[in-house]
């Protein structure tokens, strides 16, 4: 129920979303014309430069449908609603991945060509992928309940999020260059579970706080 | 029965309101007066549930839900009233067929805005929107901030007919405004003093 | 306990008590960090590889070490004003904050001048200089947070939780770093875990460290203190102080 009030939102308005891919397609694009086209000095960089990438464009749509509820008097009525607040805040996680980390992981093979990336390791990214940007989801909205109804809420919230964020940049990274090692595939998985475990209640928390701004 | 006893709230170090005390019966009105920054909003959101700074007690009975219309009343600009409306009371588990929302949109003459989303629609319309939850609640006990503003003559009209309803029903209305209401003009009144 | 608890909680007995402890303070961090600086800088060896420079370990590693403690001191006094509501630990957490990004900052300042000689460069993504670097980002996210949000005890509340969070995070963001390090360069050379250091070399350090939590308890002490009056006065206790 929440969640289909979400996608419609989410649906009548894309610019959203496109914004965000956007942003991705764009930033991938200059760093062949800052650095080189030559392939070869491109092929290493392009699992890093789409992870942060894909991460920098999470941050950036963040706080998106948070503000407008926050703005509109939505997040109150969800406090006060009978539905558990942190379902509440894992269904906001949710939308955040459908509206930002599907397409960005839909868009990956694309974003891998660009960087000349082999093709089997385009397949790890998107594994990684797959495993990661769920957790940068659960991240984000975190960081957007902690910063809505704040001044400088947007500039604020990647200086908050994107410490928490390092773990799952390393082990995403490397799990795709290693061309899926065990090891980081299993830690990535462990840290998804925590995350989808214990941040909806942390945001819980924060938007009992949010609200009684 | 809502019940408040010896509320006071800080904030910023400074009181914004020291030792309320107030008591509700079903089928009774609480109007709250105020001038501006006296802490009206806050007190509603204290009743609310929504704001934990204070001292002293809210008594509510058990069994009686509480619906809160603030400043901000949960209208989205994207979804059209219908939807709204639905989604509004969804969330206290009201499950509602479409006629009977179409009828509570009807009767705050939004008929012809049923299918537009809200951000076509205007301040008082949207308000509308939200106020039409009134009419097929369950809550027992309103919580109205400022509801009678922003609006016309006649969505005054309904909305004081929904409310003189509810409490001939036996529920529980708090409202605030600036302007008097003349159909509540004998309610209790609960005054906070600015700057005390 | 939770008398004694509930006693040094409230501002009043706990501005009251506290300030016996001020000139304690600062007498031992005075003697103890000139003691040990003397020691360390003019009779300590200095190292047969490294030389001179690795008197800059003298202050790097006490810094270092401070400033992950001083991280877990503060999530543990915004757990205990989110579970309890302690007035007085929001205001801890507050103004630990700053000391702790500033410790933080001497951490990786002295670090990279000591990677000069060492590695020569100002700069190495060690595994150790990394995760400090990160911690420094924790401390600037909580700072900016509380920063933004105001003065109310709501702000307080979610810088709270912020740290609370910070810190249930650090030890999984220290391991992928270590990883992520070990990975890129097998570990050579780190900062501390250094062979067997004589007598000569560990005194004057262990020595720093106590001066350095000595110091650090007092900066907290005085801007605790300080914060305090600033919050309560309106009060009758402060009032009352303030006449005396």
């Amino acid at each position: 129920m929440l969640l289909r009030r979400e996608l419609k939102i989410m649906l009548r308005s894309p610019a959203g979303a496109i914004q965000s891919l956007m942003f991705a397609v764009i930033v991938v694009a200059l760093f062949p014309l800052a650095i080189t086209p030559d392939p070869s000095q491109l092929e290493p960089l392009g699992v890093g430069l789409i992870w942060v990438v894909t991460l920098l464009a999470c941050l950036l749509a963040a706080d998106k449908s948070l503000v407008s509820d926050y703005a509109d008097g939505s997040l109150e009525q969800m406090v006060l609603s009978d539905y558990p607040l942190w379902w509440v805040c894992l269904v906001k996680s949710i939308a955040h991945w459908v509206s930002c980390g599907l397409p960005l992981l839909l868009m990956a093979p694309m974003l891998a060509a660009m960087l000349a990336m082999p093709s089997e390791r385009v397949v790890w990214l998107m594994a990684s992928l797959i495993l990661g940007s769920p957790i940068l989801s659960l991240f984000c909205t975190l960081g957007a309940m902690l910063t809505v109804g704040l001044n400088q809420s947007s500039a604020l919230l990647p200086i908050l999020i994107a410490p928490f964020l390092v773990p799952t940049l390393i082990l995403g990274t490397q799990w795709a260059t290693t061309g899926g090692e065990a090891f980081y595939g299993y830690m990535l998985s462990a840290l998804l579970c925590l995350s989808l475990v214990t941040l909806p209640i942390a945001t819980a928390v924060v938007a009992k706080i949010a609200v009684s701004r | 029965m809502l019940q408040i006893e010896s509320l006071s709230c800080f904030r910023q170090d400074r009181h914004l309101f020291k030792d309320l005390n107030a008591k509700v019966l079903p089928g009774q009105a609480l109007q709250i007066v105020g001038e501006n920054g006296s802490g009206k909003t806050t007190l509603f959101k204290i009743l609310a549930g929504l704001f934990e700074e204070y001292e002293g007690r809210v008594i509510t009975s058990d069994a009686a839900q509480l619906l809160y219309l603030g400043h901000r009343y949960g209208v989205n600009d994207q979804l059209t009233p219908i939807e709204n409306l639905k989604f509004l009371l969804k969330l206290n588990e009201n499950q509602l067929a479409p006629d009977v929302l179409e009828a509570a949109l009807t009767r705050f003459q939004l008929r012809a805005e049923l299918d537009q989303p809200c951000a076509s629609l205007s301040e008082g319309q949207k308000k509308r929107v939200a106020l039409a939850r009134l009419i097929l609640t369950s809550a027992r006990i309103w919580l109205l901030d400022e509801a009678f503003s922003a609006l016309d003559a006649p969505g005054r009209a309904v909305l004081s007919e929904v409310c003189q309803g509810h409490l001939a029903s036996g529920g529980i209305l708090v409202f605030s405004s600036h302007q008097g209401i003349p159909e509540f003009a004998s309610a209790a009144q609960l005054r906070l003093a600015a700057g005390s | 306990m939770w008398r004694w608890f509930h006693q040094w909680g409230s501002p009043k007995f706990f501005y009251h008590r506290s300030g016996a402890l001020i000139p304690v303070l600062a007498l031992a961090s005075g003697l103890i960090l000139g003691c040990g600086v003397f020691w360390g800088l003019l009779i300590a060896p200095a190292d047969y590889q490294q030389g001179e420079s690795v008197r800059i370990m003298y202050v790097h590693v006490p810094a270092a070490i401070l400033a992950q403690s001083s991280y877990a001191m503060m999530a543990v006094m915004a757990l205990i004003s989110l579970i309890w509501r302690l007035k007085i630990a929001d205001a801890a957490v507050q103004t630990v904050a700053p000391i702790g990004a500033c410790i933080t900052l001497l951490a990786l300042a002295t670090g990279s001048l000591w990677g000069k000689p060492m590695w020569g460069t100002f700069w190495v993504w060690d595994a150790r200089l990394t995760s400090t670097l990160i911690l420094f980002f924790l401390f600037a996210g909580v700072l900016a947070l509380r920063n933004a949000a105001g003065q109310s005890q709501t702000a307080g509340r979610a810088a709270s939780v912020l740290a609370v969070i910070g810190l249930l995070n650090l030890p999984i963001i220290k391991y992928s770093v270590d990883w992520w390090f070990t990975l890129h360069q097998p570990a050579s050379f780190t900062l501390t875990e250094r062979p067997a250091m004589p007598f000569s070399m560990w005194g004057p350090l262990l020595m720093m460290v106590v001066g350095f939590y000595a110091w650090f308890f007092l900066a907290w002490l005085i801007r605790l203190r300080h914060e305090l009056v600033k919050r309560e006065i309106r009060s009758d206790w402060v009032q009352q102080t303030m006449k005396q």
